[in-house]
């Protein structure tokens, strides 16, 4: 999928800013917008599927609101101008670092990229994650040794229980023995459960 | 039919539920009652009624919390009543879980490992249920009785810890149903299998009913008490 993300804020810092960010991190396609009269002109042709960042008032605007409502493809992320500390996924603050606004679009896409609950094909990251959960890992070591975020595993994890229907570790583990994921032949299984 | 009254007869309460045939049988009334209420059962075998219904009740019903019975009936008796339905699991429910399980295995006709493996995961789910049911038998059912007797309450035991210590002993089991159905070849023995997961899906039931009186009954019940003792 090529990634686009839109970005709707009336600063040109702060939305060439987030765009130098995205670029250099992520593989995306990147537009900016000062207002959303300006998107909203044209975004029949944006196509139905991509995120957009945007300044807290102008979504908090019926109008907004109302054109969100429907699509289904478009993933929301606010911006928020005030200095507050970061919390939840869904908020970017002025004064996230890098790594903190790049993370949150990643979550944002991967969320997006979601197949439909009870589709079970696990994709090859999350494979691996769940290796090493089946070996005992925990999610910090795990996101070390995949070089990724702790947060990122969490989110990872949580999507491989949604799709398999499967909670527990050792409910994990078995599926990972039975598909082959993990060599067996040197450890006792009854070991890992 | 939601709610059973003393007015309603063992066949009523059977035919509109099967799963209350060993709730029934756990206080000890058996079938052959003919038409007799359950309120003219309850008295014969020296049940309180109120229990009694609150207990089918709640195994018949989710969403069904007996507020009003709730202080007419002692926690002991729930004790008791907990205490039997264990035994039934741990005499009867896990060694059929278990019989079965292994005709599956041989019924296999692969050189596979997927049900040893599930064999081992249904191993370590029965320790950690077996576990549970110690440590509520040699725990909390002796706080139970401590603090029904007005004795000195020990905090050893954290009661709001009671309840996530249920969520994962119920994972497991629908962990254990989802890998049967969905992702295990099925080489082996269809009936078997069959006769495996009815078995388990009763056993599931019960135990989740079991788990809801102890997390709606017997804990409201001990908070209410360390409530009355703290004043
Ligand atoms: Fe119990
Ligand atoms: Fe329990």
């Amino acid at each position: 999928m090529n990634k686009k993300v839109y970005i709707l804020h009336r600063s040109a810092v702060v939305q060439n800013g987030l765009a130098e960010i995205l670029h250099h991190n992520i593989n995306c396609e990147v537009k900016l917008f000062e207002s959303f009269p300006d998107f909203e002109i044209v975004s029949e042709t944006l196509g139905d599927k991509y995120l957009v960042l945007v300044e807290d008032n102008q979504l908090n605007s019926s109008s907004f609101k109302s054109f969100i409502r429907n699509r289904n493809g478009v993933s929301v992320i606010k911006i928020i101008n005030s200095f507050t500390q970061s919390t939840g996924n869904d908020t970017i603050y002025l004064y996230d670092n890098a790594g903190e606004i790049v993370n949150k679009v990643n979550v944002a896409f991967e969320q997006m990229t979601k197949p439909e609950k009870g589709e079970d094909t696990l994709s090859t990251r999350e494979i691996d994650v769940l290796k090493l959960v089946a070996l005992g890992y925990a999610n910090k070591e795990i996101a070390d040794k995949l070089h990724i975020s702790t947060h990122t595993v969490i989110s990872h994890r949580k999507n491989i229980t949604e799709k398999l229907g499967i909670k527990s570790v050792s409910g994990l583990t078995v599926y990972a023995v039975i598909n082959n994921f993990i060599d067996t032949s040197n450890i006792n299984i009854s070991d890992l459960l | 039919m939601d709610i059973f009254v003393k007015e309603h007869k063992v066949f009523d309460l059977i035919n509109n539920n099967y799963h209350l045939l060993p709730v029934i049988n756990r206080f000890g009334v058996n079938l052959g009652n003919k038409d007799k209420t359950l309120n003219e059962i309850c008295k014969i075998n020296d049940i309180n009624i109120d229990f009694f219904l609150a207990i089918v009740n709640t195994y018949n019903n989710k969403d069904y919390f007996p507020e009003k019975e709730l202080k007419s009936f002692s926690p002991l008796m729930i004790v008791k009543y907990l205490k039997k339905t264990h035994t039934y699991y741990t005499n009867y429910m896990l060694p059929k879980l278990e019989k079965l399980l292994h005709k599956l295995i041989e019924s296999d006709s692969s050189d596979s490992n997927q049900l040893i493996v599930i064999e081992q995961f249904y191993f370590k789910y029965k320790s950690e249920l077996l576990l549970h049911i110690k440590e509520e038998e040699e725990k909390v059912f002796p706080l139970v009785e401590k603090m029904v007797n007005n004795k000195t309450y020990d905090a050893g035991f954290n009661i709001h810890s009671y309840e996530k210590e249920h969520s994962d002993v119920d994972s497991k089991i629908n962990d254990l149903k989802n890998l049967i159905i969905k992702y295990i070849e099925p080489t082996y023995d269809e009936n078997i299998c069959y006769e495996f997961l009815v078995t388990l899906f009763r056993f599931e039931k019960d135990i989740n009913d079991h788990a809801r009186i102890e997390d709606n009954i017997l804990i409201p019940q001990l908070l209410e008490i360390e409530r009355a003792q703290n004043e």
